[in-house]
């Protein structure tokens, strides 16, 4: 196989536009290189200041539940009464009070940074500012400057909501539910997570601004709507949805603000206003943001799959489809998450909207195991990755089904039924997809291989851990253990046993990570243009990927996994064969 | 229709219904094809197609894993018959469970006939029942309960500060508890069975009224909506007795011919709730303890104070304060602690605001008369007006 | 962004700004990164009629809830003052227009003229707003939330209704400001030069934000206003 080996060494004094480098070249001495990551409008950069970023939120968020699950191993609240010292105390002797507000502060921190600042920036403004552009055969996103804006925008919502939630004593969990929000002390702190969520609203609509306008103005010549990669509908339908429901959290959030400020009398049922109402604005964004998170993942897992079997995915268009009536449906959906709190019409509406949305979904996991068939399937990382996604997605999604039910839901809801159901489809959809994602491109963007055998180990790991952690509580919930407990009654104990040793297997897994990554950074084999054989047009970069991208403007010829008709660029035909003329057939 | 009947019993549904929910439900709407049915139904359709993703990609997998030099089979890249088939058939299946879950949902919603109503307040932190004679709660856990074949219940709920939530597991539904509205929540629980094992027998004495063999069976409650710190603590029992037993609960004096305040006072403790919050051994709760602190200095969170000057100059000065505190608890806050205590404004008596003071009295070691206890009588006569001390303390703070 | 490109032919360095104008590297051509910025202004915007979508449904929620209340707090609002500026707001989007149109044909002496109107209509917009809604209100003691102290309140709930009255006009009112600093950009730039014939994709794009803004208000004013 022939490659082309820039090398990152490659050192250039300055640059213009007819001498090109490979992006990750330094500019200079040390504050020359910082200074120009700070001010680059480069996509890739960009992305990859999203990506360490998302990861490290990841951790905190990660940290903050083993600290939940250390507490939950015991029956009672003692575990945490000797960790927590004077920080979160809730009022002088009352110990009981100061671990309640130590634990609920703890599980707020762990919901809102997941969500707010790893899981609905994670992929798309990672992978997605990364490869969009790149898989369109363009340049870079539309507007390069409001991407590094929406960077600097999210630094600054993270950074201030972090602060704020690690030194306060916010304990309203993420879903800051009236009129406890309203009511609850810590004004200073609550505030000011307020405004941090409302400024990572920002980020995120930039991106999908980005993105949209890039899909329609930007892709190569030759490159018609279905010629796209699959990952690109997914982060369109992703954007659009980003785009259409940010800004009414936006608009929730602030007039959650103003109720705290002045009480101006709409959530706050003592002032005269209704609960209900703001569970209805809340979850009007926060269901589609769930899609915000899945969506993108799906993009992820059809490239992989369709790359590491080398085979067409079968039927395309479905996928294609499907995302945007996923986009679409989703926002005719957020009752589902107030089927105790609201009147039977509205509940009975929504349960039936809640499983429309579920076809679409169950279709593309059809096509993607179908997919499978005669293909020729290797067993790498990210292959490993999609199929667990394919296994825990699954599982994450048939447990949806009992909380769409009107009747069964009334028994699951607010149980942990529900928090297993949510992390299987979001940290066993999204997370493995985003792992499948870093380590099929990562050669990429990095230029680096990995050690393929430590990646699967790790993998390994996490799926063992995972499981532990996570299906016990399906048990848990059904057996009747709520959500958002510190403690409990001794029946739970060896479930939450079980899911607490797991908690710490799923930590070590990522940390095997972590070694394999800095590994490969550090001292990594070199890749070259495609490891893969992929056919979409980041793959015919260099290995690492030049400033302004492609070398010539790419012209597109070929479908996005023609693997029947097209040898890989940069590859060897001898590791990636065609099939013999004579045994094509025409298929469309 | 769908009510008692049980499903086609097979071992595995047995085991299944173990496995799940620890036991069958014991309420009509998740027995039988109710929620319990409806849940292994869509376990069955999950565990069908799961199998079958898995066995596929599992053996597909394998079957068609890469062979160095040999390139991938042709094969077709959509099949529109089998693409309809795997749309149609699931929607089908969804349908058949939307509409089973909405009907027994339409069957846990809707009270039937002679319901007996309880009217259910939920606060932080805790639950408290009026029977329609409008008795309270009493016994070491707050709730009681009746039921017989033909005995229903409603559950009148109301909130009386955030969202709870009102969940009994073994009975398949739950009800958010929501404030400045009324929330229905109904169940009709099953029979007491002898073969079931959970059922048990005691002996319960209420003052002097003694009653044998009452059979009970027992249920947790949680409360299942986030509601601050000690949301996990807010637990209860359900305990269903048979009808007749319900009915002489329910009619017994409590506080007999020869009442004794702080008994009275102690029983009051635990029946609302106190119990949460407040210790009578000294140890730290959520609120201030009661062990030791009658006629002794109250430090207040705006800076002010119940003096020792204060009270020695007026006998019923901490009496006073007790009872504003308990009544309108935001007038006085005690240093050191949240102003988070709810308002038993007109959920206690008289009888029972006396006889938790006199209790608290006698946490102090000091005596307390069982007749003619001097100043009770002339505590409403002194007490100061409640809402002149609240709009003191509003004006004061700003 | 504007470079300065002397290789490209038909152009010199004294030409005016926008003659001057090449397209971001990352675009085939001008005309796509027109189309680019203007999807992306209606994106935008899309956002925007969301944001304020929140309040006109918190408004019909307390409508149903608190009918006295609303219908009283509208009593209040003098229509003429409503009406004055909704005429001032409609022919600050007319001049807006006309300023784009006058850059398209080069009149730039036009366009200035234009663009200042807008920008006055703005400030009157707005010191209507102040000196004749805001201010005599707020010292009446017709406030928001647990500010409000008016002595001779009629209707139990007439607190909730200056919330969504502040609230509504007061993002608006935010929404203009921020309108007003982005012509005064658009001012600064079009006296350099930057926009004409071939070139005027922010002037486009302030527009739509200027009749977006214009148009929040068009049903604001018989929602708050006319409607008892």
């Amino acid at each position: 196989m022939t490659t082309v080996d820039r090398g990152l060494d490659h050192l250039q004094g300055g640059h213009d536009e007819h001498h090109d480098v490979p992006y990750l070249t330094a500019k200079g001495g040390p504050i020359a290189t910082v200074w120009d990551w700070m001010t680059t409008v480069d996509h890739k950069k960009i992305g990859v200041m999203y990506l360490f970023s998302v990861l490290f939120m990841f951790f905190l968020g990660g940290v903050a539940a083993l600290m939940l699950r250390i507490e939950l191993f015991e029956p009672t609240r003692q575990t945490a009464a000797g960790l927590t010292g004077a920080a979160f105390a809730g009022g002088e002797g009352s110990s009981v009070g100061a671990v309640g507000k130590f634990y609920n502060t703890v599980m707020t921190m762990h919901g809102a940074i997941m969500v707010f600042m790893f899981i609905v920036p994670g992929i798309p403004a990672s992978l997605g500012n990364f490869f969009l552009p790149l898989q369109l055969g363009a340049k870079d996103v539309a507007f390069p400057r409001m991407n590094l804006a929406s960077w600097y925008i999210y630094v600054f919502g993270s950074f201030f909501g972090v602060y704020v939630i690690l030194t306060g004593v916010v304990d309203t969990c993420w879903t800051v539910s009236s009129p406890y929000s309203t009511s609850t002390t810590g004004q200073p702190q609550f505030i000011a997570m307020i405004l941090a969520v409302f400024v990572l609203g920002f980020s995120s609509i930039f991106t999908g601004l980005n993105f949209i306008v890039t899909v329609h103005k930007l892709r190569a010549p030759g490159m018609g709507w279905f010629d796209m990669p699959l990952f690109i509908w997914a982060l369109y339908a992703t954007s659009i949805i980003q785009v259409l429901a940010t800004p009414v959290i936006g608009v929730t959030f602030l007039l959650l603000l103003f109720e705290r400020l002045f009480q101006i009398g709409i959530f706050d049922p003592g002032l005269g206003g209704d609960p209900v109402l703001f569970q209805h604005f809340f979850w009007f964004y926060s269901h589609p943001v769930v899609y915000v998170m899945i969506l993108p993942a799906m993009g992820i897992i059809s490239e992989v799959l369709a790359v590491h079997s080398r085979k067409r995915l079968f039927g395309y268009r479905a996928i294609a489809f499907s995302s945007l009536a996923i986009a679409a449906v989703s926002f005719l959906v957020w009752g589902h998450h107030m089927f105790t709190s609201q009147g039977e019409l509205a509940a009975t509406i929504f349960s039936a909207l809640t499983f429309l949305v579920a076809i679409p979904t169950a279709v593309k996991v059809f096509n993607w195991i179908a997919t499978l068939y005669k293909g020729s399937i290797a067993l790498t990382t990210p292959m490993l990755y999609a199929m667990q996604f394919l296994f825990l997605f699954s599982i994450g999604g048939l447990t949806g089904l009992p909380l769409g039910a009107l009747s069964t839901d009334l028994h699951l809801h607010d149980s942990y039924f529900v928090v297993a159901h949510f992390h299987y489809v979001m940290f066993g959809g999204t997370v493995i997809a985003f792992l499948a994602g870093i380590h099929h491109w990562w050669p990429k963007m990095f230029g680096r291989m990995y050690n393929e055998f430590w990646a699967k180990i790790a993998s390994l790991i996490v799926f063992v851990g995972f499981n532990l952690t996570f299906f016990t509580q399906f048990f848990l919930g059904t057996q009747g253990m709520p959500r958002r407990y510190a403690s409990y009654v001794d029946d739970f104990q060896l479930l939450h046993q079980i899911s607490t040793v797991g908690s710490f297997i799923l930590a070590a897994g990522f940390f095997v990570h972590l070694f394999v990554f800095i590994h490969s950074l550090v001292v990594g084999e070199r890749a070259g243009q495609n490891p893969w054989g992929g056919l979409t047009l980041e793959w015919e970069t260099d290995p690492v990927p030049l400033e302004h991208n492609f070398r010539h403007e790419p012209v597109v010829r070929h479908g996005p996994y023609d693997f029947e008709s097209v040898v890989p660029p940069g590859c060897d035909e001898k590791e990636f064969p065609l099939p013999p003329k004579d045994e094509v057939r025409t298929i469309h | 229709m769908m009510t008692m009947t049980r499903m086609p019993t097979l071992a595995i549904h047995d085991f299944l219904i173990d496995l799940f929910f620890r036991r069958p439900a014991d309420s009509d709407v998740g027995v039988g094809w109710g929620t319990d049915g409806l849940f292994i139904f869509i376990w069955w359709v999950g565990v069908f197609f799961f199998v079958l993703l898995m066995a596929l990609m599992g053996w597909w997998a394998w079957k068609y894993r890469r062979i160095p030099g040999k390139a991938a089979e042709p094969s077709p890249s959509h099949n529109t018959a089998l693409e309809i088939t795997w749309t149609v058939i699931p929607t089908l299946i969804l349908v058949v469970i939307i509409f089973w879950g909405y009907n027994g949902y339409l069957r846990a919603q809707m009270p039937e006939g002679n319901a007996e109503q309880i009217d259910l307040t939920a606060y932080k932190w805790g639950w408290g029942m009026t029977y329609d004679t409008g008795l309270g709660a009493d016994e070491t856990v707050p709730l009681g309960s009746s039921e017989v074949p033909v005995f229903y219940m409603l559950l009148k709920m109301s909130s009386q500060d955030v969202i709870h939530s009102f969940w009994v597991p073994d009975f398949r539904t739950k009800l958010d508890v929501i404030p400045n509205r009324f929330t229905p929540y109904s169940f009709r629980t099953l029979p007491l069975e002898d073969s079931d094992n959970r059922v048990q027998t005691r002996t319960v004495q209420i003052a002097d009224s003694v009653r044998e063999n009452v059979r009970y069976r027992d249920h947790w409650i949680f409360c299942a909506e986030y509601c601050g710190d000690l949301h996990s603590e807010m637990g209860a029992i359900m305990r269903v007795v048979s009808k007749e037993d319900f009915e002489w609960w329910k009619s017994v004096p409590r506080y007999g011919a020869s009442t004794n305040p702080v008994e009275v006072g102690e029983k009051v403790y635990i029946a609302s709730g106190c119990a949460t919050c407040h210790s009578v051994d000294g140890s730290a709760g959520t609120g201030p303890t009661w062990y030791q602190v009658y006629n002794r200095p109250v430090p207040f969170a705006d800076g002010s104070e119940l003096s020792q000057a204060e009270i020695d100059a007026d006998p019923l000065a901490w009496d006073n304060y007790i009872r504003e505190s308990i009544l309108y608890p935001a007038a006085k806050i005690h240093a050191g602690y949240a102003n988070q205590m709810p308002s038993y404004d007109g959920r206690l008596s008289d009888v029972e605001l006396r006889g938790l003071i006199a209790y608290i009295r006698s946490l102090s070691g000091l005596d307390v008369e069982t007749e003619n206890i001097p100043g009770f009588e002339q505590l409403d006569e002194a007490a100061e007006s409640p809402q002149a001390s609240i709009d003191a303390q509003t004006n004061g703070e700003s | 962004m504007a470079t300065i490109d002397s290789k490209a032919s038909g152009v010199a360095k004294q030409d005016p700004l926008w003659k001057r104008y090449a397209p971001g590297h990352h675009w085939r051509n001008q005309d796509d990164e027109f189309d680019g910025a203007k999807i992306g202004i209606w994106l935008f915007l899309a956002t925007e009629i969301l944001l304020f979508s929140g309040l006109f449904c918190a408004y019909a929620v307390f409508r149903m809830l608190y009918p006295e209340s609303i219908a009283q707090g509208s009593q209040y609002l003098d229509w003429r003052f409503g009406f004055i500026n909704t005429v001032v707001l409609l022919i600050s989007s007319f001049t807006m227009a006309m300023a784009i149109r006058d850059v398209q044909l080069n009149k730039q002496g036009w366009a200035t003229i234009n663009l200042v109107i807008t920008l006055v209509c703005a400030t009157g917009f707005l010191a209507i707003k102040f000196a004749f809604e805001y201010i005599p209100k707020w010292s009446e003691g017709k406030r928001l939330g647990n500010l409000f102290n008016y002595p001779y309140a009629t209707t139990d709930h007439e607190h909730v209704w200056w919330s969504i009255y502040y609230m509504s006009t007061g993002i608006h009112a935010t929404h203009v400001i921020i309108g007003m600093g982005l012509i005064a950009w658009l001012i600064y730039r079009q006296r350099k030069g930057a926009y004409g014939p071939t070139h005027y994709t922010m002037m486009e794009g302030v527009g739509l934000y200027w009749h977006i803004v214009d148009l929040v208000w068009i049903f604001l004013f018989p929602l708050l206003y006319l409607v008892h």
